[in-house]
């Protein structure tokens, strides 16, 4: 299987570079591009693996997609190129390939590791602030927003005319009623 | 509790815990595995294929399990400290020579000195992945009825050794 995907990449490879060289020879931009593009193609290949069971492998890669490279730690374990993550995610293989559930290898992985392998921490009494926090936040955001807002509404009502200042204002009024 | 002083209180709070935070190693991921038993494997040593070399041979007495290998630049920083430990015989130690090459690793403890009672060998490192290890070197500290009690990661120094192994040997 391995095999047969290095000679697939290879080919579409190759004339991927010939078009590049026949258009220009000289010219860097190309080149660069050339070699990016052979140097991403040599990458995929290094990690292309052997799957001799595609429904396996998809539940391997969706499980280590879960799960945190511990040295690059913003990666997954599949997004990894880790010899750490590697191990790790064989690991997946090999517990999934000998009939353990999903929840079982993850049970494995943060018994060994901590919650902090798993890229979605559970919601537990140490993660409660984490999860429940945001929340919390914007109820009591919103809690001193409405009370603000109240509060600033109802003012001028609070503040009552005067008798005398209530014929002052009518006053103005008459007179900016006769001026104009 | 005066009004005013509320939000310049919970803001330097809020800086203080961030500050803090700043200085915390995120690569040291505490371990779940301390106040375990230690996850049991039998590997060949690293000296002599032939016998082998389990945590349980180990029952009923303290020491240090070192995960090394002869491509990590931190294992030869703490290597002197290790040759220290055991020149002063602190502790037993075990080494696990960690996805190395059998021949590198012997020649690192030919050239350098070795400073443990035996190393195991482990080229595929599924031991130290069982062990929670994510690189090197580890240290754990095992107490006498095989439960972890202590774990390092990074290279280990006498003052590490001193303030967090050290106070529990007994």
């Amino acid at each position: 299987m391995e095999s047969s995907v290095r000679l697939h990449l290879s080919s579409s490879n190759q004339p991927l570079t010939l078009a590049l060289s026949r258009k220009g020879r000289g010219n860097w931009t190309e080149r660069v591009i050339t070699f990016m593009a052979s140097a991403m193609l040599g990458i995929s290949l290094a990690h292309a693996q052997p799957s001799p069971d595609p429904a396996l492998e998809a539940r391997v890669k969706a499980l280590s997609s879960e799960l945190r490279c511990l040295v690059c730690q913003n990666q997954t374990v599949e997004d990894s190129t880790s010899p750490v993550a590697r191990d790790m995610k064989d690991q997946v293989r090999a517990q999934l390939a000998a009939g353990k559930s999903e929840a079982e290898v993850k049970t494995y992985m943060t018994d060994r590791f901590g919650d902090f392998v798993l890229y979605n921490p559970p919601f537990k009494a140490t993660t409660v602030v984490l999860w429940a926090g945001p929340f919390v936040a914007l109820l009591l955001a919103g809690f001193l927003l409405i009370r603000r807002l109240r509060k600033t509404s109802t003012a001028p009502a609070a503040a009552a005319l005067s008798d005398a200042d209530r014929e002052r204002a009518q006053a103005m009024l008459n007179t900016k009623d006769v001026s104009n | 509790m005066n009004k005013k002083l509320l939000l310049p209180l919970a803001f330097f709070a809020l800086a203080a815990v961030l500050y803090f935070g700043l200085y915390r190693d995120p690569r040291e991921v505490p371990s779940p595995l301390i106040g375990k038993p230690a996850p049991a494997f039998t590997l060949p040593q690293l000296g002599n294929a032939n016998a082998m070399f389990s945590p349980a041979d180990l029952k009923g007495k303290v020491w240090l399990f070192n995960v090394w290998a002869s491509w990590c630049p931190n294992c030869k920083d703490e290597h002197p400290d290790l040759l220290e430990l055991k020149r002063k015989g602190v502790v037993p130690i075990v080494g696990l020579n960690y996805k190395d090459k059998r021949d590198l690793g012997l020649d690192v403890l030919k050239k350098t000195g070795d400073p443990f009672e035996l190393s195991a060998f482990d080229p595929d490192g599924k031991a130290a992945l069982d062990w929670g290890v994510y690189g090197a070197p580890e240290t754990f500290l095992i107490d006498r009825e095989g439960v972890i009690r202590a774990k390092h990661v990074g290279p280990i120094s006498a003052e590490i050794f001193a303030r967090k192994f050290a106070p529990l040997l007994n």
